[in-house]
């Protein structure tokens, strides 16, 4: 574009919509430096207070959640599922791939067709095969249904596809590498960005999931930091929302550094994956 | 003459080998799908609908009722039906100028001449890394009718404040702004790879046999995006008739937790997935829950496929 008007208009479209984007952060970090008194005033404060400091103190030694100890059950759920869902995806997207088994295409099929099926319609029963299995109250029982997703396979299937090539594994095979071998020298270490793209998203996913913790997770000891959040001002004296929002910035905290870390593999492996399929 | 023999057996033997090998490899590293699949997503989904053909209250015992909770549901439940509508409205008020807007910044986020493409792609995606608890809070506050920014502003300029809590329109219309918000930035980075996929010299041939800036969108790049924006629109689609956790959350944050369960006051944002739940979860009416359930999943199967049939003729 060599008009420079238009230039111009370029660059305004695209700040309005990264203002539009960050706002309502800036508003959550407003509010968590404001009083409760402060939030209900008309006009609303709109710069920052300079009770920080004071609102974290009161997350942090809550009366009534342990906020320091749901952020690390947060934190293990979250490891747990990732790790799973990035060695159990690209697992089976090998396998799809680029093994020729029996029942493959069928199967394939069956992976694209389960993710059609909303998952959260099966709420009953599901919380019912949690309870025969004892694990209400127990972290398992939103780690376990979350350690490999159709959406995780098929991915993988689609990058490893794009990604590796099918000399690259023949010639490795003629080298008589097992097919174990084959994914731990070649495969691994050809789709690193995938493993980005696919971490971050389940990462994310499961550090914000708040449904099925809310239905399985009950007692103070066993909460996700999402479901604290909510908990966090029921015994001050009228609700002090400053303090849900001191919460929120904590708890957002590790998943903007994150993202922040791996934003350039994230992009390339989106980039790969999502669109050749 | 005796060797050629001897080593075409011994590489069909190998062969052989590597087929056994390979269907046993393929069972093994496709397992662990197939079996969480089978016990948290197959099982659930046929026991719905075995539970759909049943009066349930999860307490007593389940009585056989045939197709009257589907008969009830589509003729004698309006508020079943307003659920329908209302999804539909929410998803009608943010998914095409979602769409729309996220294919323009990705557009411009593409152009070689626009500096800070990093920080602006980062910024735009933002909203979809932040928990919904605080996105819905924070929405509860700016949309709060008393204290709230919106309304000040409103104030500040001379027009009447809006009771967003009350008023049918304007609740749908805050709860289709915060999914807007959120979900832009990840349409924005699948449509900016999309566009990233479209060969280089498609456009340099094109430049060359004169093709001017704008006929070469039209052209080139729309129709080369339109499997990208398929792809986004499917998952705008079943995500969007499913759409649970942002109505509810931003209601509980607005009237708490109690009333959030109805939709608002005249129900005004209560989608099909907050029916089911409230079904379900406060009714205890499981049949009847599970007949939602289902015809909700037949309403999305129908989507999906009138999505593909559209952009299929498009393209043509």
């Amino acid at each position: 574009m060599k008009n420079p008007f238009l230039r111009w208009v370029a660059y305004l479209l695209v700040t309005i919509c990264a203002a539009f984007s960050l706002f309502p952060f800036y508003w959550m970090s407003v509010i968590a430096t404001r009083s409760a008194a402060e939030i209900s005033a008309v006009p609303p404060a709109i710069f920052y207070g300079n009770k920080l400091v004071e609102n974290m103190h009161k997350v942090i030694f809550n009366d009534n959640i342990n906020f320091l100890l749901t952020l690390g059950n947060s934190f293990l759920i979250s490891t747990v599922i990732t790790a799973s869902m990035l060695l159990f995806s690209s697992l089976a997207g090998f396998a799809f791939a680029r093994l020729r088994f029996r029942g493959s295409r069928i199967m394939l099929f069956f992976v694209l067709g389960s993710m059609m099926i909303p998952l959260q319609l099966g709420l009953i029963p599901q919380y019912m095969i949690i309870s025969k299995l004892n694990w209400l109250n127990d972290l398992k029982a939103v780690i376990v249904p979350g350690m490999v997703s159709a959406f995780g396979v098929f991915f993988m299937r689609q990058y490893i596809d794009a990604a590796v090539p099918n000399e690259m594994l023949e010639a490795g095979k003629i080298d008589g590498c097992s097919n174990a071998k084959l994914y731990y020298r070649l495969v691994v270490p050809t789709i690193a960005p995938a493993f980005a793209t696919l971490g971050i998203l389940t990462f994310m996913n499961s550090w914000n999931d708040f449904l099925w913790p809310s239905i399985v997770l009950k007692s103070n000891e066993m909460l996700t930091v999402q479901l604290a959040l909510v908990r966090l001002d029921v015994n001050t004296y009228y609700a002090d929302k400053s303090l849900i929002m001191a919460g929120s910035v904590l708890a957002t905290l590790p998943l903007f550094l994150i993202f922040l870390f791996f934003n350039r593999q994230f992009i390339a492996g989106v980039t790969e994956g999502a669109v050749k399929g | 003459m005796e060797i050629v023999p001897s080593t075409e057996q011994s590489v069909r033997k190998s062969r052989f080998k590597r087929r056994q090998n390979d269907n046993l490899s393929g069972l093994l590293y496709t397992s662990p799908f197939f079996i969480l699949f089978a016990i948290f997503g197959l099982y659930p989904a046929l026991y719905t609908i075995y539970v759909s053909f049943h009066k349930w209250s999860l307490l007593g015992d389940k009585e056989y009722v045939g197709f009257r909770n589907y008969r009830l549901l589509l003729t004698q439940d309006p508020l079943f039906w307003r659920s329908i509508r209302n999804t539909f409205i929410i998803w009608f008020e943010s998914v095409p100028l979602q769409l729309l807007l996220a294919t323009l910044m990705a557009v411009l986020l593409n152009q070689a001449f626009l500096k800070w493409k990093g920080v602006f792609r980062f910024l735009i995606f933002l909203p979809n890394i932040t928990s919904l608890v605080a996105i819905s809070l924070i929405f509860a506050n700016v949309f709060s009718v008393k204290y709230g920014l919106v309304n000040y502003l409103l104030d500040s300029i001379g027009l009447n404040r809006i009771d967003w809590v009350v008023t049918p329109w304007a609740t749908q219309f805050a709860v289709s702004m915060l999914i807007l918000w959120r979900y832009l930035g990840f349409h924005m980075i699948i449509q900016l790879a999309g566009l990233q996929s479209i060969p280089n010299d498609l456009y340099e041939s094109a430049t060359i046999d004169g093709a001017s800036k704008t006929q070469q969108f039209f052209r080139i790049t729309l129709p080369m995006l339109m499997p990208t924006l398929l792809f986004s629109l499917i998952i705008a689609t079943t995500g969007g008739l499913q759409i649970f956790t942002e109505p509810y959350s931003f209601m509980t944050s607005l009237v708490g937790t109690g009333a959030a369960v109805n939709g608002g006051s005249s129900n005004q944002v209560l989608t099909v997935v907050m029916y089911l739940y409230k079904t379900a979860f406060t009714d205890r009416s499981f049949g009847y829950s599970s007949a939602i359930a289902n015809l909700l999943f037949l309403l999305i199967m129908l989507f999906s496929l009138f999505n593909t049939f559209v952009v299929r003729k498009l393209r043509d």
